[in-house]
């Protein structure tokens, strides 16, 4: 069991790795992403709990392959706009489900228009 | 500058322009496939029974229905100066309000109709309103050529999106 404060350390573990294994000629890794390498399996694990992540694929191609080759990089590697964009408390980050759903689920829904409504196409 | 319209045309092409003479067009049912022929000596269309791969460009030509008339530009602004993505722009067509039924006029008025989208008050125009059931891609250089009458202020794009997201997800935005 893995409680919610310690998968989000994982996660946030994960994208600095994303982050400097994805710019390698600019960026070596710093002591702290080294040390954080080795939570690698555990933020896995925590990606996979918060429901969007192909666990499979993320296994098969080890970290950085795996961030690189799957949709975690967009989910949860924010890109430079991104980063950019945090001051915005209402942006949500492209592809950031959890978010999106919520916010999607919270809106009220229309009703189809009825068929006594009936406008026949303009084309 | 009334709520829906600039008092001065955008001097790009913008999301919610109205744009005159545009192709809107439905391809016919069944479809009809069409290949270059000749008639004596004039060239002509003739109905290929498959489709065929025409010299221009490689893609078949088919036929189509339709009209040439007034279209709501629905491409929104970031793709309309993509120098990549400047080679289609998404329309709806447009008609006079008054052709609809006086029903179904009070409610496309009141916005209570999701499909079709009243746009009042077009500046030399008139009440009109869009069908965004009836949304396709053109070319670009249709545009580019046509008759661009009226822009959509700031707001009333807003209102023209919250439509689109209302129309194609059934969630209201508030």
């Amino acid at each position: 069991m893995i409680d919610l404060e310690f998968a989000e350390f994982a996660v946030s573990a994960w994208q600095i790795d994303g982050v400097l294994t994805a710019h390698p000629p600019k960026r070596r890794p710093s002591p702290l992403s080294k040390r954080l390498s080795k939570w690698a399996g555990h933020v896995v694990l925590t990606a996979g709990l918060v429901g969007m992540l192909p666990l499979t694929s993320l296994h098969a191609g080890g970290p950085s392959a795996a961030v690189e080759s799957t949709a975690l990089h967009r989910e949860l590697l924010p890109s430079t706009r991104d980063r950019a964009a945090r001051a915005d408390p209402d942006y949500i980050p492209a592809g950031h489900w959890p978010k999106m759903l919520a916010l999607l689920e919270s809106q009220p829904t229309a009703p189809p228009d009825s068929d006594d409504d009936y406008i026949e196409p303009f084309i | 500058m009334s709520d829906w319209w600039l008092l001065t045309l955008h001097e790009v092409l913008s999301q919610g322009d109205i744009v005159d003479t545009q192709p809107l067009v439905m391809p016919c049912w069944p479809a009809t496939f069409l290949a270059r022929g000749t008639k004596g000596s004039q060239r002509v269309w003739e109905v290929s029974d498959t489709p065929a791969p025409d010299k221009e460009d490689q893609q078949p030509r088919f036929l189509s229905r339709g009209r040439f008339g007034l279209c709501l530009v629905v491409s929104h602004d970031c793709e309309l100066d993509k120098e990549k993505a400047r080679g289609r722009v998404t329309i709806a067509p447009i008609q006079p309000i008054a052709h609809l039924d006086e029903k179904v006029r009070q409610k496309v008025m009141a916005q209570e109709h999701l499909a079709v989208m009243p746009l009042p008050g077009i500046p030399s125009l008139g009440d009109h309103c869009v069908d965004l059931r009836a949304v396709s891609t053109i070319d670009r250089r249709f545009v580019d050529g046509g008759d661009r009458k009226a822009g959509m202020t700031d707001s009333a794009k807003k209102l023209l999106r919250a439509r689109l997201v209302t129309l194609l997800t059934r969630i209201v935005l508030e």
